[in-house]
Protein backbone atom coordinates (compact mmCIF):
# COMPACT_ATOMS: atom_id res chain seq x y z
CA UNK A 1 0.00 0.00 0.00
CA UNK A 2 2.03 3.26 -1.34
CA UNK A 3 1.47 6.59 -0.95
CA UNK A 4 3.22 9.12 -3.21
CA UNK A 5 5.54 10.82 -1.00
CA UNK A 6 4.47 14.55 -0.59
CA UNK A 7 6.47 17.30 -3.00
CA UNK A 8 9.70 18.01 -0.72
CA UNK A 9 9.02 21.53 0.41
CA UNK A 10 11.60 23.79 0.86
CA UNK A 11 11.53 25.34 4.72
CA UNK A 12 14.24 28.24 5.26
CA UNK A 13 12.79 28.23 8.91
CA UNK A 14 12.99 24.51 10.09
CA UNK A 15 11.81 25.45 13.50
CA UNK A 16 8.85 27.04 13.05
CA UNK A 17 8.31 24.98 9.39
CA UNK A 18 8.19 28.17 7.42
CA UNK A 19 8.33 27.72 3.46
CA UNK A 20 10.75 29.59 1.40
CA UNK A 21 7.52 31.01 -0.70
CA UNK A 22 6.04 32.44 2.73
CA UNK A 23 9.30 34.08 2.98
CA UNK A 24 9.18 35.04 -0.88
CA UNK A 25 5.81 36.46 -0.46
CA UNK A 26 6.42 39.07 2.41
CA UNK A 27 9.22 40.10 0.96
CA UNK A 28 7.05 40.91 -2.38
CA UNK A 29 4.65 42.31 0.26
CA UNK A 30 7.06 45.04 1.00
CA UNK A 31 9.04 43.58 4.25
CA UNK A 32 12.61 44.41 3.63
CA UNK A 33 14.41 44.23 7.53
CA UNK A 34 14.96 41.14 9.57
CA UNK A 35 12.86 41.90 12.29
CA UNK A 36 10.11 42.66 10.45
CA UNK A 37 10.17 39.77 8.50
CA UNK A 38 10.40 37.92 11.89
CA UNK A 39 7.12 39.59 13.28
CA UNK A 40 5.28 39.05 10.06
CA UNK A 41 6.36 35.16 9.48
CA UNK A 42 7.94 33.89 12.45
CA UNK A 43 10.46 33.03 10.96
CA UNK A 44 13.67 33.20 13.53
CA UNK A 45 11.44 32.79 16.61
CA UNK A 46 11.41 29.51 16.95
CA UNK A 47 13.69 27.29 19.33
CA UNK A 48 17.08 27.44 17.92
CA UNK A 49 16.76 31.55 17.69
CA UNK A 50 17.24 32.05 14.26
CA UNK A 51 20.83 30.81 14.18
CA UNK A 52 19.88 28.40 11.32
CA UNK A 53 17.69 30.50 9.17
CA UNK A 54 18.19 34.03 9.75
CA UNK A 55 21.75 34.44 7.56
CA UNK A 56 20.04 32.39 4.70
CA UNK A 57 17.11 34.98 5.02
CA UNK A 58 19.10 38.13 4.83
CA UNK A 59 20.42 37.08 1.93
CA UNK A 60 17.40 36.70 0.45
CA UNK A 61 16.44 40.28 1.82
CA UNK A 62 19.68 41.74 0.60
CA UNK A 63 18.56 40.31 -2.86
CA UNK A 64 15.01 41.94 -2.34
CA UNK A 65 16.45 45.09 -1.36
CA UNK A 66 19.08 45.25 -4.10
CA UNK A 67 22.53 45.51 -2.16
CA UNK A 68 25.05 43.08 -0.69
CA UNK A 69 23.17 41.08 2.60
CA UNK A 70 25.91 43.12 4.67
CA UNK A 71 23.63 45.98 4.43
CA UNK A 72 20.37 44.38 6.57
CA UNK A 73 21.05 45.55 9.87
CA UNK A 74 20.94 42.37 12.30
CA UNK A 75 17.86 40.98 14.31
CA UNK A 76 17.77 41.80 17.85
CA UNK A 77 18.39 39.55 20.69
CA UNK A 78 17.11 39.71 23.93
CA UNK A 79 18.29 37.73 27.00
CA UNK A 80 17.79 34.54 27.33
CA UNK A 81 20.22 33.66 24.41
CA UNK A 82 19.35 29.72 24.91
CA UNK A 83 16.10 28.32 25.94
CA UNK A 84 15.37 27.91 29.57
CA UNK A 85 12.50 26.01 31.55
CA UNK A 86 10.11 28.37 33.34
CA UNK A 87 11.09 27.06 36.48
CA UNK A 88 13.99 27.33 36.38
CA UNK A 89 14.18 31.00 35.87
CA UNK A 90 11.42 30.98 38.68
CA UNK A 91 14.27 28.80 41.05
CA UNK A 92 16.88 31.87 40.22
CA UNK A 93 18.56 32.00 43.90
CA UNK A 94 17.21 35.04 45.64
CA UNK A 95 18.93 37.83 46.26
CA UNK A 96 21.06 36.96 43.42
CA UNK A 97 19.94 39.03 40.83
CA UNK A 98 20.34 42.52 39.35
CA UNK A 99 19.53 45.58 41.54
CA UNK B 1 26.84 35.65 43.97
CA UNK B 2 30.28 34.11 42.45
CA UNK B 3 32.34 36.59 41.83
CA UNK B 4 34.83 36.28 39.23
CA UNK B 5 37.89 38.66 37.64
CA UNK B 6 37.57 37.55 33.77
CA UNK B 7 34.38 35.89 32.48
CA UNK B 8 35.20 33.84 29.42
CA UNK B 9 32.13 32.19 27.04
CA UNK B 10 32.98 29.42 25.59
CA UNK B 11 35.57 26.64 25.68
CA UNK B 12 36.89 26.53 21.77
CA UNK B 13 40.20 27.57 20.43
CA UNK B 14 39.84 30.65 21.41
CA UNK B 15 37.74 30.81 24.91
CA UNK B 16 40.37 28.29 26.41
CA UNK B 17 43.59 30.57 24.86
CA UNK B 18 41.98 33.55 26.38
CA UNK B 19 41.34 31.85 29.69
CA UNK B 20 45.02 30.71 29.58
CA UNK B 21 46.31 33.79 28.94
CA UNK B 22 44.12 35.43 31.77
CA UNK B 23 44.90 33.25 34.72
CA UNK B 24 48.23 33.35 33.61
CA UNK B 25 48.97 36.79 34.57
CA UNK B 26 46.63 36.61 37.52
CA UNK B 27 42.95 36.49 37.01
CA UNK B 28 40.51 34.92 38.54
CA UNK B 29 39.16 33.28 35.31
CA UNK B 30 36.01 31.22 34.93
CA UNK B 31 35.37 29.14 31.22
CA UNK B 32 32.10 28.51 30.66
CA UNK B 33 31.88 25.92 27.96
CA UNK B 34 28.50 23.92 26.91
CA UNK B 35 30.13 20.51 25.88
CA UNK B 36 30.96 17.48 28.00
CA UNK B 37 34.86 18.54 27.91
CA UNK B 38 36.42 21.81 26.38
CA UNK B 39 37.58 22.18 23.04
CA UNK B 40 34.19 23.01 20.49
CA UNK B 41 35.71 22.21 17.41
CA UNK B 42 38.79 20.66 18.71
CA UNK B 43 36.90 17.98 19.95
CA UNK B 44 35.27 16.58 16.42
CA UNK B 45 37.24 17.82 13.64
CA UNK B 46 40.28 16.08 12.66
CA UNK B 47 41.86 18.68 10.07
CA UNK B 48 44.62 21.07 11.46
CA UNK B 49 45.73 19.20 14.03
CA UNK B 50 42.81 19.93 15.97
CA UNK B 51 42.98 17.17 18.51
CA UNK B 52 46.59 17.67 19.12
CA UNK B 53 46.02 21.60 19.64
CA UNK B 54 42.54 20.70 21.83
CA UNK B 55 44.56 18.31 24.20
CA UNK B 56 47.43 20.59 24.83
CA UNK B 57 45.04 23.39 25.53
CA UNK B 58 42.57 21.43 27.83
CA UNK B 59 46.36 20.59 29.92
CA UNK B 60 47.63 24.15 29.74
CA UNK B 61 44.08 25.47 31.20
CA UNK B 62 44.51 23.32 33.88
CA UNK B 63 48.18 24.31 34.29
CA UNK B 64 47.20 27.65 34.92
CA UNK B 65 44.59 27.00 36.96
CA UNK B 66 41.21 28.25 35.03
CA UNK B 67 37.79 27.12 36.73
CA UNK B 68 36.09 25.33 33.59
CA UNK B 69 32.33 24.79 34.19
CA UNK B 70 31.30 22.02 31.65
CA UNK B 71 27.71 21.31 30.10
CA UNK B 72 27.11 25.47 31.50
CA UNK B 73 25.57 28.08 28.96
CA UNK B 74 25.92 32.06 29.70
CA UNK B 75 22.51 33.12 28.50
CA UNK B 76 22.42 36.70 29.58
CA UNK B 77 25.12 40.14 30.33
CA UNK B 78 23.29 42.16 32.92
CA UNK B 79 24.28 45.78 34.09
CA UNK B 80 27.63 45.39 32.50
CA UNK B 81 29.05 42.74 35.47
CA UNK B 82 26.42 40.47 35.76
CA UNK B 83 26.17 37.40 33.93
CA UNK B 84 23.37 34.36 34.41
CA UNK B 85 24.73 30.68 33.90
CA UNK B 86 22.21 27.84 33.69
CA UNK B 87 24.02 24.63 34.48
CA UNK B 88 22.24 21.14 35.03
CA UNK B 89 18.92 22.98 34.68
CA UNK B 90 19.94 25.51 37.35
CA UNK B 91 20.48 29.18 36.55
CA UNK B 92 22.62 31.13 38.91
CA UNK B 93 24.36 35.05 38.66
CA UNK B 94 27.92 35.41 38.52
CA UNK B 95 29.46 39.13 38.73
CA UNK B 96 32.48 39.78 36.60
CA UNK B 97 35.17 42.40 36.13
CA UNK B 98 35.60 41.36 32.51
CA UNK B 99 34.02 38.51 29.70
CA UNK B 100 35.65 37.29 27.05
CA UNK B 101 32.94 36.00 23.86
CA UNK B 102 34.46 33.30 22.06
CA UNK B 103 31.22 31.83 21.45
CA UNK B 104 32.44 31.08 17.87
CA UNK B 105 30.22 29.97 15.10
CA UNK B 106 27.50 27.64 13.83
CA UNK B 107 26.79 25.97 10.41
CA UNK B 108 25.71 28.34 7.87
CA UNK B 109 22.40 26.96 6.34
CA UNK B 110 21.10 27.17 3.14
CA UNK B 111 17.85 25.56 2.76
CA UNK B 112 16.41 23.66 -0.81
CA UNK B 113 13.34 21.58 -1.78
CA UNK B 114 13.35 18.42 0.97
CA UNK B 115 16.40 19.80 2.84
CA UNK B 116 14.47 19.40 6.00
CA UNK B 117 14.31 15.06 5.70
CA UNK B 118 15.93 12.90 7.49
CA UNK B 119 19.28 11.86 6.48
CA UNK B 120 20.05 15.84 5.90
CA UNK B 121 22.99 16.93 8.54
CA UNK B 122 25.20 19.64 9.03
CA UNK B 123 28.90 19.38 8.92
CA UNK B 124 29.28 19.73 12.30
CA UNK B 125 26.54 16.94 12.66
CA UNK B 126 28.52 15.00 10.76
CA UNK B 127 32.06 15.00 11.78
CA UNK B 128 30.66 14.50 15.84
CA UNK B 129 29.02 11.29 14.46
CA UNK B 130 31.29 10.23 12.89
CA UNK B 131 34.88 11.13 14.64
CA UNK B 132 33.07 11.33 18.41
CA UNK B 133 30.62 8.45 18.16
CA UNK B 134 32.04 6.26 14.94
CA UNK B 135 28.85 6.06 13.37
CA UNK B 136 28.42 6.72 9.91
CA UNK B 137 24.77 7.60 9.05
CA UNK B 138 24.54 6.38 5.74
CA UNK B 139 26.33 4.95 2.65
CA UNK B 140 25.83 7.02 -0.57
CA UNK B 141 26.59 11.29 0.64
CA UNK B 142 25.57 14.25 -1.10
CA UNK B 143 27.45 16.86 -0.40
CA UNK B 144 26.08 20.31 -0.89
CA UNK B 145 27.61 23.94 -0.65
CA UNK B 146 31.21 25.27 -1.27
CA UNK B 147 32.87 25.02 1.89
CA UNK B 148 33.05 21.07 1.30
CA UNK B 149 36.47 19.73 0.90
CA UNK B 150 37.42 18.96 4.61
CA UNK B 151 33.69 17.05 4.84
CA UNK B 152 34.52 15.36 2.11
CA UNK B 153 38.15 14.17 2.95
CA UNK B 154 36.49 13.05 6.36
CA UNK B 155 33.41 11.16 4.50
CA UNK B 156 35.56 9.21 2.80
CA UNK B 157 38.13 8.32 5.35
CA UNK B 158 35.00 7.08 7.54
CA UNK B 159 34.08 4.70 4.33
CA UNK B 160 31.50 6.57 2.73
CA UNK B 161 31.11 7.38 -0.61
CA UNK B 162 30.47 10.82 -2.37
CA UNK B 163 28.22 10.32 -5.03
CA UNK B 164 27.93 13.82 -5.93
CA UNK B 165 28.76 17.39 -5.22
CA UNK B 166 26.92 20.60 -5.52
CA UNK B 167 28.43 23.88 -4.73
CA UNK B 168 24.64 24.83 -3.58
CA UNK B 169 24.25 28.60 -4.97
CA UNK B 170 21.56 27.94 -6.93
CA UNK B 171 19.63 25.98 -4.71
CA UNK B 172 16.45 26.21 -6.56
CA UNK B 173 17.70 23.20 -8.89
CA UNK B 174 18.08 20.68 -6.06
CA UNK B 175 15.39 18.64 -4.78
CA UNK B 176 15.81 15.80 -2.20
CA UNK B 177 13.09 13.51 -1.78
CA UNK B 178 12.54 9.97 -0.04
CA UNK B 179 9.96 7.76 2.04
CA UNK B 180 10.76 8.70 5.78
CA UNK B 181 14.27 9.99 4.75
CA UNK B 182 16.33 10.84 2.10
CA UNK B 183 16.61 8.25 -0.69
CA UNK B 184 17.53 10.23 -3.65
CA UNK B 185 18.82 14.17 -5.11
CA UNK B 186 17.86 15.76 -8.06
CA UNK B 187 19.75 18.26 -10.00
CA UNK B 188 18.47 20.16 -12.70
CA UNK B 189 16.17 16.61 -13.35
CA UNK B 190 19.18 14.41 -12.86
CA UNK B 191 18.70 11.62 -10.26
CA UNK B 192 21.31 10.78 -8.30
CA UNK B 193 21.17 7.87 -5.55
CA UNK B 194 21.90 9.04 -2.14
CA UNK B 195 20.93 8.43 1.71
CA UNK B 196 22.64 10.95 3.21
CA UNK B 197 23.15 14.96 2.49
CA UNK B 198 25.97 17.15 4.19
CA UNK B 199 25.27 21.07 3.91
CA UNK B 200 28.30 21.92 3.86
CA UNK B 201 28.17 26.01 3.37
CA UNK B 202 31.20 27.18 6.34
CA UNK B 203 29.78 28.87 8.83
CA UNK B 204 28.41 32.39 10.14
CA UNK B 205 29.98 34.25 13.30
CA UNK B 206 27.10 33.66 16.61
CA UNK B 207 27.34 37.45 17.35
CA UNK B 208 23.82 37.49 20.34
CA UNK B 209 25.69 37.65 23.09
CA UNK B 210 27.47 40.64 21.88
CA UNK B 211 24.39 42.32 20.20
CA UNK B 212 22.44 41.48 22.94
CA UNK B 213 25.19 43.56 25.46
CA UNK B 214 24.98 46.29 22.60
CA UNK B 215 28.66 45.70 21.44
CA UNK B 216 28.62 47.91 18.22
CA UNK B 217 29.13 45.06 15.76
CA UNK B 218 29.42 45.05 11.66
CA UNK B 219 29.03 43.14 8.67
CA UNK B 220 31.37 40.33 8.32
CA UNK B 221 33.22 38.60 5.34
CA UNK B 222 30.57 36.06 5.19
CA UNK B 223 27.48 36.52 3.67
CA UNK B 224 24.68 37.07 6.99
CA UNK B 225 27.53 37.54 9.19
CA UNK B 226 27.75 40.10 12.02
CA UNK B 227 30.88 40.55 14.02
CA UNK B 228 31.73 42.76 17.00
CA UNK B 229 33.33 45.54 16.59
CA UNK B 230 36.88 45.43 18.27
CA UNK B 231 40.02 47.72 19.02
CA UNK B 232 43.66 46.47 18.92
CA UNK B 233 43.55 44.49 22.14
CA UNK B 234 40.19 43.19 20.98
CA UNK B 235 37.76 44.96 23.36
CA UNK B 236 34.45 45.35 21.98
CA UNK B 237 32.90 49.03 22.42
CA UNK B 238 31.32 47.87 25.71
CA UNK B 239 34.29 47.79 27.79
CA UNK B 240 34.01 45.44 29.94
CA UNK B 241 33.68 42.87 27.28
CA UNK B 242 36.10 40.98 24.79
CA UNK B 243 35.37 39.24 21.80
CA UNK B 244 37.72 36.70 20.16
CA UNK B 245 38.20 33.98 17.96
CA UNK B 246 35.19 32.28 15.61
CA UNK B 247 32.95 34.97 17.06
CA UNK B 248 34.41 37.35 14.84
CA UNK B 249 35.16 35.03 11.80
CA UNK B 250 38.85 34.07 12.84
CA UNK B 251 38.20 30.68 10.57
CA UNK B 252 41.71 29.01 11.38
CA UNK B 253 42.79 27.24 14.67
CA UNK B 254 45.68 29.79 14.27
CA UNK B 255 44.07 32.76 14.25
CA UNK B 256 41.36 31.43 16.74
CA UNK B 257 44.33 30.93 19.25
CA UNK B 258 45.89 34.05 18.67
CA UNK B 259 42.75 35.52 19.26
CA UNK B 260 42.23 34.33 22.25
CA UNK B 261 45.78 34.55 23.59
CA UNK B 262 45.40 38.53 22.67
CA UNK B 263 41.87 39.09 24.33
CA UNK B 264 42.95 36.94 27.26
CA UNK B 265 45.94 39.15 27.66
CA UNK B 266 44.32 42.46 27.00
CA UNK B 267 41.56 41.70 29.41
CA UNK B 268 44.14 41.02 32.36
CA UNK B 269 46.17 44.47 31.04
CA UNK B 270 42.93 46.76 31.43
CA UNK B 271 42.50 45.24 34.78
CA UNK B 272 45.96 46.24 35.79
CA UNK B 273 47.54 42.89 35.66
CA UNK B 274 50.12 43.27 32.75
CA UNK B 275 52.04 45.83 31.59
CA UNK B 276 51.63 48.22 28.83
CA UNK B 277 55.38 46.96 27.22
CA UNK B 278 53.81 43.32 27.57
CA UNK B 279 50.67 44.48 25.89
CA UNK B 280 52.43 45.93 22.69
CA UNK B 281 54.71 43.18 23.13
CA UNK B 282 51.82 40.52 22.60
CA UNK B 283 50.25 42.90 20.30
CA UNK B 284 53.15 42.40 17.81
CA UNK B 285 53.14 38.70 18.88
CA UNK B 286 49.87 38.61 17.17
CA UNK B 287 50.42 40.44 14.34
CA UNK B 288 53.45 38.05 13.27
CA UNK B 289 51.02 34.98 14.27
CA UNK B 290 47.80 36.21 12.63
CA UNK B 291 48.67 39.30 10.59
CA UNK B 292 45.21 39.69 8.28
CA UNK B 293 43.09 39.73 11.56
CA UNK B 294 44.80 42.69 12.87
CA UNK B 295 42.62 45.73 12.78
CA UNK B 296 43.26 49.45 13.75
CA UNK B 297 41.14 50.94 16.28
CA UNK B 298 39.42 53.59 13.61
CA UNK B 299 37.19 56.15 14.98
CA UNK B 300 34.06 55.88 12.54
CA UNK B 301 34.82 52.33 11.11
CA UNK B 302 32.06 51.00 12.78
CA UNK B 303 28.20 50.79 12.39
CA UNK B 304 26.21 51.97 14.96
CA UNK B 305 23.17 50.54 15.64
CA UNK B 306 20.06 51.96 17.72
CA UNK B 307 19.99 50.53 21.05
CA UNK B 308 18.42 47.57 21.90
CA UNK B 309 17.06 49.08 25.17
CA UNK B 310 18.64 50.02 28.33
CA UNK B 311 22.04 47.99 29.02
CA UNK B 312 20.68 46.57 31.76
CA UNK C 1 11.08 1.30 2.54
CA UNK C 2 11.17 -0.26 6.50
CA UNK C 3 13.89 1.42 8.48
CA UNK C 4 17.02 -1.02 8.62
CA UNK C 5 18.17 -2.22 11.86
CA UNK C 6 22.13 -2.60 12.09
CA UNK C 7 25.46 -1.74 12.94
CA UNK C 8 26.31 1.52 11.07
CA UNK C 9 29.86 2.19 13.47
CA UNK C 10 32.85 3.13 11.80
CA UNK C 11 35.29 0.28 13.22
CA UNK C 12 38.34 1.22 12.03
CA UNK C 13 39.39 4.75 10.73
CA UNK C 14 42.87 6.04 8.68
CA UNK C 15 43.05 8.69 12.12
CA UNK C 16 41.38 7.51 15.00
CA UNK C 17 42.52 3.93 14.39
CA UNK C 18 40.37 0.95 15.53
CA UNK C 19 37.15 1.73 17.63
CA UNK C 20 37.61 1.53 21.23
CA UNK C 21 35.99 -1.01 23.25
CA UNK C 22 32.65 0.27 24.81
CA UNK C 23 30.03 -1.50 27.50
CA UNK C 24 27.33 -2.59 25.30
CA UNK C 25 23.88 -0.60 26.75
CA UNK C 26 20.19 -1.57 26.32
CA UNK C 27 17.54 1.07 26.04
CA UNK C 28 14.19 0.89 24.84
CA UNK C 29 12.33 2.36 21.46
CA UNK C 30 8.91 3.14 20.71
CA UNK C 31 8.86 -0.48 22.95
CA UNK C 32 11.66 -2.17 20.91
CA UNK C 33 14.70 -2.91 22.54
CA UNK C 34 18.03 -1.35 21.32
CA UNK C 35 21.37 -1.26 21.89
CA UNK C 36 23.59 1.04 21.68
CA UNK C 37 27.73 2.35 23.27
CA UNK C 38 28.63 3.46 26.65
CA UNK C 39 29.83 7.42 25.65
CA UNK C 40 26.40 7.81 22.88
CA UNK C 41 24.09 10.10 23.16
CA UNK C 42 20.50 8.73 22.73
CA UNK C 43 19.95 10.15 18.77
CA UNK C 44 23.83 8.94 18.30
CA UNK C 45 22.78 5.14 19.36
CA UNK C 46 19.92 5.57 17.15
CA UNK C 47 21.69 6.48 13.89
CA UNK C 48 24.08 3.60 14.70
CA UNK C 49 21.14 1.39 14.86
CA UNK C 50 19.37 3.14 11.32
CA UNK C 51 16.93 4.31 13.06
CA UNK C 52 16.03 7.70 10.39
CA UNK C 53 12.74 9.48 12.15
CA UNK C 54 13.13 10.66 15.60
CA UNK C 55 9.99 12.74 15.09
CA UNK C 56 6.92 14.55 13.24
CA UNK C 57 6.69 18.79 12.88
CA UNK C 58 3.65 20.19 14.48
CA UNK C 59 2.26 22.09 11.77
CA UNK C 60 2.85 19.66 9.21
CA UNK C 61 3.57 16.14 10.64
CA UNK C 62 6.80 15.50 8.20
CA UNK C 63 9.25 13.69 9.67
CA UNK C 64 12.60 15.04 11.32
CA UNK C 65 15.75 13.01 12.04
CA UNK C 66 18.65 15.04 13.49
CA UNK C 67 19.91 17.70 11.92
CA UNK C 68 22.79 19.95 13.93
CA UNK C 69 23.69 17.76 16.68
CA UNK C 70 24.95 20.49 18.90
CA UNK C 71 21.36 21.27 20.49
CA UNK C 72 19.77 24.09 18.82
CA UNK C 73 17.49 23.00 15.86
CA UNK C 74 14.45 20.45 16.97
CA UNK C 75 14.80 17.90 15.00
CA UNK C 76 15.97 15.54 17.30
CA UNK C 77 13.42 16.40 20.10
CA UNK C 78 12.19 13.21 21.46
CA UNK C 79 10.07 12.03 24.12
CA UNK C 80 12.62 10.58 27.35
CA UNK C 81 11.49 8.56 30.22
CA UNK C 82 7.83 10.28 29.77
CA UNK C 83 9.53 14.13 29.01
CA UNK C 84 9.08 15.43 25.88
CA UNK C 85 10.71 17.45 23.54
CA UNK C 86 14.21 16.28 25.07
CA UNK C 87 17.30 16.64 22.63
CA UNK C 88 18.20 13.31 21.87
CA UNK C 89 21.75 14.29 21.02
CA UNK C 90 22.56 16.29 24.12
CA UNK C 91 21.09 13.06 26.22
CA UNK C 92 23.78 10.61 27.26
CA UNK C 93 22.77 7.20 26.74
CA UNK C 94 21.92 5.53 30.10
CA UNK C 95 20.87 2.21 30.58
CA UNK C 96 17.31 1.29 30.53
CA UNK C 97 16.04 4.38 29.24
CA UNK C 98 12.66 4.55 27.38
CA UNK C 99 13.05 6.70 24.12
CA UNK C 100 10.03 7.75 22.15
CA UNK C 101 9.88 9.40 18.48
CA UNK C 102 7.79 12.08 19.01
CA UNK C 103 4.65 13.36 17.06
CA UNK C 104 4.26 17.55 17.43
CA UNK C 105 5.04 18.66 20.48
CA UNK C 106 4.81 15.29 22.22
CA UNK C 107 3.23 14.71 25.74
CA UNK C 108 3.65 13.97 29.32
CA UNK C 109 3.66 10.51 30.13
CA UNK C 110 0.77 9.79 27.74
CA UNK C 111 -1.28 13.29 28.65
CA UNK C 112 -1.74 15.85 26.57
CA UNK C 113 -0.59 18.98 27.19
Amino acid sequence: MAMSDPTPIRYVCRCEEIEHAAIIEAIVEGVRTLNDLKRRTRAGMGVCQGVYCLPEIEMLLGDANGMPPEHVAPMTSRPPARLLSLDELARLVPGSGVD
Amino acid sequence: MTTTGVLVVGGGPAGLSAAIAAAGHGAATLLVDEGQMPGGQLTYRLADGARETGARLRAEASRAGVTIESRAVVWGLFAGSVAAISQNRESRNVHFERVILATGSTDRVVSFAGSSLPGVFTVRALQILMHRHRVLVGQRFAVIGGDANEICMDIEASGGTIVVRDAGDRPERLTASGTGGVERLTIDGVEYDVDAIALAFGHVPDPRLAIMAECAVEPGATPGAFVPWRDESLRTTNPPIFAAGDICGSGTITSMVAEGRLAGIGAAASLGLVSKEDLEAEQRRFAEEAPERLRAAEAGQFVQFAGQGEWR
Amino acid sequence: MATMRGERRIKQHPALGPIEEAAEITFRLDGETMTGREGDTIASALLAAGQRVFRTMPKTGEPRGGFCFVGRCVDCLMIVDGAPSVWACQTPLVAGVDVRTQSGLGDWNGETT
